[in-house]
């Protein structure tokens, strides 16, 4: 019989025309080789004619729906490639806008984090511990070009006064004491109040709570005043009234 | 620029839509699974669609099966781990595919119904399925199936002549079940 491989690769037209002839030619001689040839045809032909198409529309559909996810993702791809560098300018842009806009916005709001270091961490440029209360009059107008309070001659004494900058901010702070304890009186131009503070009465002071410490918050001729220690609102509110500029 | 990509999505479409049948038709008999044959078959339409600027132009079912083919081998039967070639002898020497006591097979053939041959189909071994799927149904060439499997020519024509004579002796069972043939009836 003939090497079946070469009968396959007759049924398969995968020889010459040559090659076919003089096989075919062989094969005709040979009962069982003719019959191999038409099993291989006849085989050939059922898969073929029995293997009918698969209905496929529906798979078709969700084809084309995904090709058109993938052109929908590169044209997105291609206008953010081509324009990265100007998205990215304008975010930028935004977010510096935006700060300014925060930061000019409240610009003359202190916040309750920058108090502390008003309080405790101020490194005074000038210091001065005043022998009457004229002296701390004094240093309170040369340092800040204004008088936004009036010091009682008796009832409060000014152990110490210090001028510096915190956070950006000029400050006078005073050391007060009077027959209810120690107070400490903030003076800052420009300022118009302290973040988390609520208004009190008719709502020419504010107050709160920084720190464990209660605090009063005004203003008098441009200048924030913010009076802190540790006694009630009513005494702080009293006390400012008796510091307060007239 | 615009125009080209809408050009180029339109020309892929078209050949892609007249060849699907076959696509799908291949997936559907490898995996022999609808959900399967949809995965590959999408898979393989994105892939050819991302790759298409490298298609030579001249075989568009051809290419698109071959991926089909090599999707297949790599991502379906790694994750089924079946090393079903592993149990088969590639290297043993070819038989014939006809009968052996020379009955004519027209008896056979001409009772068989589709779903019986596909059944048979389904049956073989994968590499033998394969190879017969791409010859005699989509009537590949055996320098194609070479090309879409990545093995010798030769590989190709013993897994064709194997895979046929298993495909004929699955009918013959399946005749004989059927009774469309008496057991043993040529021996």
């Amino acid at each position: 019989m003939i090497d079946p491989l070469k009968i396959h690769a007759l049924a398969d037209a995968e020889l010459s025309k040559e090659d076919a002839e003089a096989l075919a030619h062989e094969i005709a001689k040979c009962r069982r080789s003719t019959l191999e040839l038409e099993t291989i045809q006849g085989l050939k032909l059922i898969v073929n004619k029995h293997c009918q198409p698969v209905a496929c529309d529906d798979t078709w559909c969700k084809c084309r729906k995904r090709l058109d996810e993938i052109d929908r993702a590169q044209r997105v791809e291609g206008f953010v490639g081509r324009y990265a560098w100007g998205l990215c300018g304008t975010f930028l842009l935004a977010i510096v806008v935006g700060g300014l806009a925060t930061r000019n916005g409240s610009a003359g709001m202190v916040r309750s984090g920058e108090v502390p270091r008003m309080v405790s961490g101020l490194a005074p440029l000038a210091l001065i511990r005043p022998h009457t209360i004229d002296e701390a009059r004094k240093f309170v107008a040369e340092k800040l070009g204004r008088s936004p309070v009036s010091l009682p001659d008796q009832r409060i004494s000014i152990l110490e006064g210090a001028y510096g900058s915190s956070d950006g901010r000029r400050l006078v702070r005073l050391h007060l004491r009077d027959s209810g304890g120690d107070a400490l009186l903030v003076v800052v131009p420009g300022a118009v109040g302290v973040e988390g503070t609520q208004p009190l009465g008719s709502g020419e002071y504010c107050c709160g709570r920084i720190n464990g410490t209660n605090c009063l918050v005004w203003n008098s001729n441009g200048c924030m005043l913010m009076l802190l220690g540790d006694r009630s609102t009513e005494d702080l509110h009293t006390l400012a009234g008796e510091v307060a500029f007239r | 620029m615009l125009f080209g990509k809408r050009a180029r999505r339109d020309a892929f479409e078209r050949e892609a839509e007249r060849a699907f049948p076959s696509i799908f038709g291949t997936a559907l008999r490898l995996t022999r699974s609808r959900e399967e044959a949809e995965d590959l078959a999408q898979e393989a339409i994105v892939r050819g669609y991302e790759a298409f600027d490298r298609f030579d132009g001249t075989n568009f079912k051809g290419w698109m099966l071959r991926i089909v083919t090599n999707l297949y081998i790599n991502r379906y039967r790694q994750r089924q781990r079946n090393p079903i070639l592993g149990s088969i002898d590639e290297d043993a020497a070819i038989e014939p595919v006809a009968d052996e006591s020379g009955r004519p097979d027209r008896e056979l053939f001409d009772r068989l119904v589709g779903t019986e041959v596909e059944a048979a189909l389904g049956n073989l071994p994968e590499e033998f399925r394969l190879t017969v799927i791409l010859s005699d149904i989509e009537g590949m060439s055996y320098q194609e199936i070479a090309d879409a499997t990545s093995v010798p020519i030769g590989t190709v024509r013993s897994r064709l002549a194997r895979g046929r004579a298993m495909l004929r002796r699955q009918l013959e069972d399946f005749a004989v079940q059927s009774g469309y043939l008496k057991q043993g009836a040529g021996e």
